[in-house]
Order: C-alpha cells, then structure tokens, then sequence
C-alpha cells in the first residue's frame, strides 16, 4: 500500500480534509479528517490515516468515514474514528468499538464554589483514592455472583438503582438512560464474565482518571445555564470504562468474527478490523454482547459515582449529592438513523455530539443540544461542548473524546523527568495521587497533543460548540 | 516434569529472548527463539515480565496447569496462546513463570506451565493482531506482537 501524502488529501474547508475513493481501489466511500493543516502535516507521517482509509472499505460503510482531530493510531481502526454502517446489509466491527468497551466521560456538578473547598482539596484527594479503588491486581469493594452479574448486564443502571448506588435522576443523566436496549447477558462470554466479577467500582490503570476541577471560563451562558453549570463551580470527572469484562468481550468476539470472516465473503486490509454483518447471527450476538458490556461500563462509572458522593459529604460536611451532568460513551456502537438510513455508527475514540431537538437526549437538553466531554490531559484543561444540528447533518451526530496521544509510553518514559513532572503539577496547585510514577509520566501533559487545538477545530467547523473550560484542582488515577 | 525457568528482563530492556519496541500508542513486543517452541515461551515470558515486573524472577511456582489451544494459523495461534495466559493471570491473580511446550504444530498448542500466586502491577486489555508478524529469522524465528494497555 502507497503511503499518504499531503498531496493526496484535498482541503475542503479551512478545518476538513477529504481522501477521494481514487486513492485507492478497495475504498466504497470518501474518507474525511478534521483537522488543522499542522495537525494534517504531522499526521501524513503516522499510520492512523492509513487506518482511516482502510475503515472506509468496510462493506455497507456509508459516505464519508470519519476522523475527528484527536486521531492517532489504533487498531484497525483509529482512534479518533467514527464509522456508519448501513444496519441492513452493513457489517459491525468489534474493532471499531475498541478493547474498553463504552469507556467513557462522567461530569459530576456540585454546588460549590472553589473558595468554599480549596483548603480541603488534599483531604478529599486522598480520601478519594482510599476510596476508589485504581491501578490493578485485586478488585473493587463488591464481588458479583452469577445472578447480580446477570442483572448488570441485562439491565444497567436498573440493577443499580435497585442496590442503592444509584437514582432515577442519575439514570436519567446517562446515554441510554445507562441500560443499552439490546443487552443479553447470555451473548457476553463466560471468561469475560469471570475477568470483571470483582472489578465493578474499580477505575483501572493507562489514561484512566479521576479529577476534581473547578469550572475556568464559561463559553456559553445559556448553554452552561441548562448544564447546570457556573463560574467557579467545583466539578468532578470520572474517566473509565468495562474493565476485563469489555477487554475479554472484545478478544473473543474479534477472534470470532476472523473465523466467520470468510463464509461472508469479506476481505479486509487488516485483520483488526474483523467484522461480520450486522444481521448475522455473530453479529447480532456481537451487539447484543457490546450493549451488556457497556450496561457494566455505566454501573462501573455509577458505583465510582457513589463512592465520589460519599467521599464529598464526609470531608467536606456538605448535605448534597453530586449531581450527574451527563455521562458519555467514548468507545461504542449504536443503532441510530442518520440521512433516513438505519445505522450502526461505531464510535472508537469519538463521542456522541446530538444536536438540539435529537431524539435520545434528556429532555432538558432538547433545546441545547447534548453536553460533550473533552477531558485533556493529565494536568490540562478539559472542555464541555455541546453537540450542534452540524454534527448531526456531517459527522453522525459525533464529536472529538480528548487530547490524543503524541508520545509513545516509551518515549515519554525516555523524555519526561518525573521529579520535574511532580514539581511542575505542585506549582500549578494540582493535588496528584498516582499509583505509581511510571504511570504519572505515562500520561504527563508532553506526552499528549493540545486540547485547545482540538476542541477549536471542532468549534470551527461548527460540530460542536464551546460551553464551559474546567482546570483540574486534584488528580487521581491508577 | 522440569519447566525451565528462563532468563527475565524488565520492559526496555532486552533480555535473551524479548525486547520491548518503542510503539505510539502501546506496547509492542519482540520476542525470538532457536525454534518455534522456544519463540512462543518467550513471547509469553515477555508478556509476564511486563504485567508482574522485575518482581516475577522471585517467584515460586505453586502449581502446574495445561494450556491447550486451536487456531486457524500460526499467527492466531500466537494471539490465541498469549490471550489465554493473560485470561489466566488476570481473572486468577497468577503469574507464569515456566513454560514447557509439548506440541506445536501450524494450528495447534499444548503447553504445561507453572503458575505462582501474583498480582500483576501493569494492565493489559488485550492482546492484538495489530502489527503481528512470526517469520523465520537466521538462525531461528522472530515474532511481533501488540498489547492494547
């Protein structure tokens, strides 16, 4: 396969780039990045194009394949990546999910002003990653037998408001209302089952987080308004998905799809991209396997939830529940309807970004669009956006997930001086509790592209607007 | 029956039978044998020695357990071996410190290895087919293998 160059993306607008299907034989659409020209300059020399362009072989993959600005390198496909394809005779793709099924976003609201907190911010901290369990080995506070297990799966948030982790209120908050229509316990593996018995509650270890902001700058009044979001605020965002039990999910339901492949007379550029057709029974099951994985990803994010809220009363002596602004999916597929065509729109690295009057968002989002979640990296800013009627007649109603990686983990191993790292996070008054140093340098600042840049590019293209700009005060991760 | 208990480096460093690659998004691992049966204990031992550490030469087996797998090729079968020892050692807080490859053929794997109680220190989600490659490699064969982390 011939490399990609820059002469062989045609810029169509200051912010989109398209890759014509002349550019090669097996693409049955164009492929179309969002990007800045530094950011096209640089990318011409990493693979994720090449992943780009292999997405739109895919049979039933409808016009165009998409890559927001944060791509970089996956698996068969990018991250960054969002791919429609036709429900009818189109196929799905485990890989276009990703290994961490429905890891995602979760903004939680306080009431409470940054000054109102600020000398407790340490305590909260430590208290949180008490709390929280991170990093690996043993798991969470709760081991579930076979019949709660069950009842994760099939029915999400509905399991956990009935233990008592969760409410109406949150269960409102969450895509899907957190209970994937579609979901069947029976359709997730028996080993992916066993890999997450213990990990419900547990943040894990690589760009999982947890972090105590306080609200910068609003954007948007009248957006952040109906966000329930203000100036100062004191805001919580708690960045994690399925655990083993979407990892296991993902492997055997790739190793199946490269199985059954060929009686579909598919053929694909990369073996990560194994897929099978939506209808088919292996495909059926696929989904049917993702919806509960992500079902477990929501109660996941929903007992971090509980535990944050908890934490929040005890060290601070406040009498209120931190509020769920949204919770987003970063690594999914989901049936919708785009353009009048039925759709499984695979977002790896991509987050849903619905438009004001969208079907599938709470209702006092209907006239705002939905709340986007852009965290940045470690010790940078992150953004709240809100999903525009551009993103639902260009992008499949999807917007961008993060900063995107720059630096390999070696290389940022190899350039990032830890003590520097630490004394640099102290100077801008950030609280950092790691589990280890080497996964602090991991996901230092250097290691990521900008945010900012970013995030603009997605305001310019109009996909989705600016609401507000959180600074984190405390980090936790694993 | 003896499990030979191979030669452990820790990650970036390169050791008798597998190096870690500089890869941009995670990790990629080189491992390479005299033969074939050699090449896929040192692919798993690499994979051991990045989820447990430099900690893992310390190790004492506990007990010896049978791995068998069936593939469609050479490739899925590396995946399909690694994938397996990565369920074990997650879902049952093991570490494999010894390998003893009983058959090995283009489809097939039956394995003997020694297990010890560990909790792993880094995470792996999974093992991929992204830049897999197992070729022959003068005197031996080499392998390549990607893990999401």
């Amino acid at each position: 396969m011939r490399p990609i160059g820059l002469a062989d993306l045609r810029q169509i607008t200051p912010y989109a780039w398209e890759i014509p299907r002349s550019f090669r034989n097996d693409m049955r659409v164009t492929a179309r990045l969002y990007a800045s020209r530094p950011m096209v300059e640089h990318l011409v020399h990493e693979r994720a194009l090449e992943q780009l362009v292999n997405t739109a072989t895919l049979p039933g993959v409808q016009e165009p394949a998409l890559a927001m600005p944060d791509i970089h390198q996956g698996y068969g496909f990018p991250i960054g990546g969002v791919v429609a394809t036709r429900a009818a005779d189109g196929v799905i793709s485990p890989g276009g999910v990703g290994y961490d099924i429905n890891c995602g976003v979760r903004l939680l609201a306080s009431g409470a002003r940054y000054p109102e907190v600020r000398e407790h911010v340490a305590r909260l901290a430590t208290q949180i990653q008490r709390d929280v369990p991170t990093g690996i080995g043993h798991g969470g506070r709760i081991t579930l037998d076979d019949r709660a297990m069950d009842e994760v799966l099939n029915t999400g948030l509905g399991w956990a408001i009935k233990a008592g982790y969760a409410s109406e209120a949150d269960a409102d908050s969450i895509e899907e209302r957190g209970c994937f229509v579609g979901a069947s316990a029976d359709a997730v593996p028996e080993r992916a089952r066993k890999r997450g018995r213990d990990q419900l509650g547990t943040l894990g270890s690589g760009n999982h987080f947890l972090e105590v902001q306080r609200v910068e700058r609003i954007h948007d009044r009248a957006r952040a308004e109906a966000f329930g979001l203000f100036e100062d605020q004191v805001t919580v965002l708690v960045h994690t998905g399925s655990r083993g039990l979407g990892h296991q999910t993902c492997t055997e339901y790739v190793r199946l799809m490269d199985q059954v492949m060929a009686e579909y007379g598919i053929t694909l550029a990369d073996r990560e991209l194994a897929c099978a057709p939506f209808v088919s029974p292996e495909g059926q099951a696929y989904f049917r396997a993702m919806a509960s994985a992500a079902n477990f990803a929501w109660c996941n994010r929903q007992l971090i939830t509980h535990a944050v809220r908890d934490v929040w009363q005890r060290v601070l002596g406040r009498d209120e529940d931190l509020a769920v602004v949204y919770d987003v999916s970063h690594n999914i597929a989901k049936l919708e309807e785009h353009r009048g065509v039925p759709c499984v729109v695979h977002r790896k690295g991509a987050t849903r970004a619905f438009g004001p009057g969208s079907d599938g968002i709470p209702e006092r989002y209907r006239r705002t669009g939905q709340p986007v979640f852009v965290p940045g990296s470690m010790g940078t800013a992150s953004y709240v956006l809100a999903g525009t009627d551009v993103a639902m007649s260009e992008t499949f109603g999807s917007s961008c997930h993060g900063a995107g990686r720059r630096l390999s983990r070696q290389k940022a191993k190899q350039t990032i001086d830890y003590n520097r790292l630490r004394q640099e996070l102290d100077d801008m008054g950030i609280e950092v509790r790691a589990a280890s140093a080497k996964g602090l340098i991991e996901e230092a600042p250097a290691a990521y592209k900008d945010v900012e840049e970013v995030v603009n590019v997605m305001a310019e293209t109009g996909v989705t607007a600016k609401v507000a700009r959180l600074v984190p005060v405390a980090i936790v991760k694993g | 029956m003896s499990v030979v208990r191979p030669t452990r480096a820790s990650p970036g460093q390169r050791a008798h039978g597998f190096e870690f690659l500089d890869h941009p998004g995670d990790v990629k691992l080189r491992a390479w044998g005299r033969d074939l049966e050699e090449l896929f204990s040192h692919a798993a031992e690499g994979m051991m020695s990045f989820l447990f550490g430099s900690g893992i030469a310390n190790l004492q087996p506990c007990q010896m357990e049978t791995v068998e797998i069936e593939a469609a090729n050479r490739e899925a079968l590396l995946v399909d071996w690694l994938s397996e020892l990565l369920y074990r050692a997650t879902s049952e807080y093991r570490a494999y410190i010894g390998f003893q490859i009983n058959k090995l053929t283009k489809t097939e794997l039956n394995a003997t290895v020694a297990a010890a109680v560990a909790e792993a220190i880094e995470d792996i989600k999974a093992v991929t087919h992204h830049e897999l490659s197992i070729r022959k490699h003068e005197p031996g064969w080499e392998a390549t293998v990607v893990f999401d982390t």
